[in-house]
């Protein structure tokens, strides 16, 4: 395997180099034989159902499983030389651990694991509009802006790879779109990324690849043109409501024929991608409340 | 390993430790309970004219022999298992540190949160006794601090070992309470229906004492405290005469074995549960 990849436009080295790695978790193949590259500065999503290997090739990448076959991070094995390898990796977890710390102290402590500059690792909070939120609670934030944190931290000690689980999953429409924004500015500057998601609209938003992981075998690598060519007529719509509109959100839905789930402040609908209008204009004339909605495509029907 | 990491890893930990609701709880009953027994004795001790440092600490010998274990052993067992439930282990485990620098970090940081609860109930037990017990074996007293310290450490350490395979919290609290069940009853009981049906020599009686980690403290203690050894029984008796003046040595370094032999293979452990 060389250590270059073929990008649009010529060749780049590769920030990550995945050759016929294997896991097993007893017969069960959480990865069967994966191999993959990944360019500096390029953009890869995996994608791929529950229980497709996304997070066990992410762990793989951080050193933290044993694994059959090889792997390079920026050069270095993640399991033989584990620091290094993560050393040149930002992760963004789906959900950044609630510890009972201040964002000062979250960020002045992963500045010391990387050996970072606390000062100007605080000072960064200003790229991504924390710079007031200092003194603020872990614990208190949003899910926006805990996930803005956690890219925060991800930044510190200049990682060239960003490694991200999930990113938007636990995000409202604005948060979703604000992480994208920022990701996408990373992307401009250099910056590899890799990252897991269910949403094809991120995955067309970001990703110059699309590794497509079905039970453990990555079954195809795609250009987003033809991943865009693969998605289903299928959809989702979730609302977000203000409190107190739930049952007559459900009841709205009865009324026009559909069937959502609800589940605190959110209701989520299966519908044809026409009908977005339509469930939206009946909530809004049976006096439902809604604070924000989304709207996502099923992915991905096998070719 | 790198230093600063290891340090930096304690800061957290023992912050963290600090502003939990566990550290709170504990303190304010390892406090309450031991100023309280403290006041006590020294009031009944005032009545028969046996005021004084000396005689409140063994007493106070058996409170901290059940105490301090069952704080130790949970404050462990909840360290890295609490923090796998959450995934916060992972994403510690994704900064570019090395696992044992997370592991020796984290015990240190606990260790220090346990130190500092235990010094502010000795703190307030010793105040009470130096204003109304006078200044006599104030030594006895400090001599039984240090003891009952290395006591909690190997306690922590026991728990740390339980916290390094178990995957969840309530699980790793479960083993935590039924080692120290096995410690405080089991143990004593065990031996003396040990020696009682198979009729075991003093010196097997020592052997099987010395497994347990609260028999050694608690005959560090008794010797340590001047008190005569007859109330250990045959195993007390048989340990003065076989290692004479090296005896306290012999279970000092026996109870600091149970800080440190826990400790390689809890790392052990845990790499086998978080690296497979």
């Amino acid at each position: 395997m060389t250590d270059e990849v073929v990008v649009p436009g010529g060749t780049v080295d590769a920030a990550i180099s995945v050759e016929d790695v294997s896991k097993y978790y007893g017969p069960f193949p959480a990865l069967d034989r994966v191999s993959f590259r990944i360019g500096a500065g390029e953009s890869a999503a995996l994608w791929g159902p529950n229980g497709a290997g996304k997070t066990t090739v992410m762990r793989c990448l951080l050193g933290l499983t044993k694994y059959r076959g090889k792997i390079a991070v920026a050069g270095h094995d993640p399991v033989k030389d584990g620091q290094q390898a993560r050393t040149a990796i930002g992760y963004v977890p789906q959900d950044l651990p609630v510890q009972p710390m201040t964002i000062g102290e979250m960020v002045a402590f992963i500045a010391k694991l990387k050996r970072a500059d606390q000062k100007d690792s605080l000072d960064r909070l200003a790229l991504l509009g924390l710079q007031n939120e200092v003194n603020k609670e872990i614990r208190a934030l949003s899910g926006g802006m805990k996930q803005r944190l956690a890219l925060a931290l991800a930044l510190i000690g200049n990682p060239s790879i960003l490694l991200l689980d999930e990113p938007t999953a636990s995000l409202d429409a604005k948060g979703r779109a604000d992480l994208l924004q920022l990701l996408h500015g990373l992307k401009r500057n250099g910056m590899t990324l890799i990252f897991s998601s269910h949403r094809p609209e991120d995955v067309l938003a970001l990703a110059d690849r699309i590794l497509m992981l079905d039970g453990g075998v990555l079954a195809e690598e795609q250009s987003p043109g033809a991943f865009k060519s693969t998605l289903g007529n299928e959809s989702r719509l979730v609302v977000f409501l203000r409190n107190g509109h739930m049952q007559t959100a459900l009841d709205t839905l009865t009324d026009i024929g559909l069937t959502g789930s609800g589940e605190g402040k959110v209701v989520s609908v299966p519908i044809r991608v026409d009908q977005k209008a339509l469930v939206l204009s009946a909530m809004a004339r049976n006096g439902v409340d809604i604070e924000d909605f989304d709207w996502e495509q099923y992915a991905w029907t096998k070719r | 390993m790198d230093k600063a990491i290891v340090a930096a890893i304690a800061a957290k930990e023992a912050r963290i430790g600090l502003r939990n609701r566990w550290f709170a709880l504990y303190t304010v009953l390892f406090a309450i309970l031991i100023i309280g027994f403290v006041a006590v004795a020294l009031s009944g001790s005032s009545l028969t004219g046996q005021a004084g440092f000396g005689r409140t600490s063994a007493g106070l010998l058996n409170l901290l022999l059940l105490m301090v274990p069952l704080i130790a052993l949970t404050i462990g067992a909840q360290l890295i298992a609490a923090e796998r439930q959450d995934r916060s282990l992972d994403y510690l485990l994704a900064q570019p540190l090395t696992p044992l620098e997370v592991y020796i970090g984290k015990f240190l940081g606990a260790a220090v949160t346990l130190m500092l609860m235990l010094l502010i109930g000795f703190g307030g037990a010793g105040a009470v006794m130096a204003v109304r017990g006078g200044s006599g074996g104030t030594g006895s007293f400090l001599v039984l601090v240090a003891l009952t310290l290395l006591l909690g450490l190997a306690m922590l350490s026991v728990g740390y070992l339980i916290s390094s395979f178990s995957r969840q919290t309530a699980a790793a609290l479960g083993i935590a309470l039924t080692m120290w069940l096995l410690f405080v009853i089991v143990g004593d009981l065990g031996i003396m229906g040990s020696s009682m049906v198979l009729g075991l020599s003093p010196e097997s009686m020592l052997s099987l004492t010395a497994l347990n980690p609260l028999n050694v403290y608690k005959m560090a203690g008794v010797d340590l405290l001047h008190t005569s050894l007859d109330v250990l029984g045959p195993a007390g008796i048989y340990a003065v005469d076989r290692f004479g003046s090296t005896y306290t040595y012999l279970m000092l370094g026996l109870l600091a074995l149970w800080v440190i032999v826990p400790l390689p293979i809890g790392y052990w452990l845990f790499k086998r549960t978080d690296f497979q």
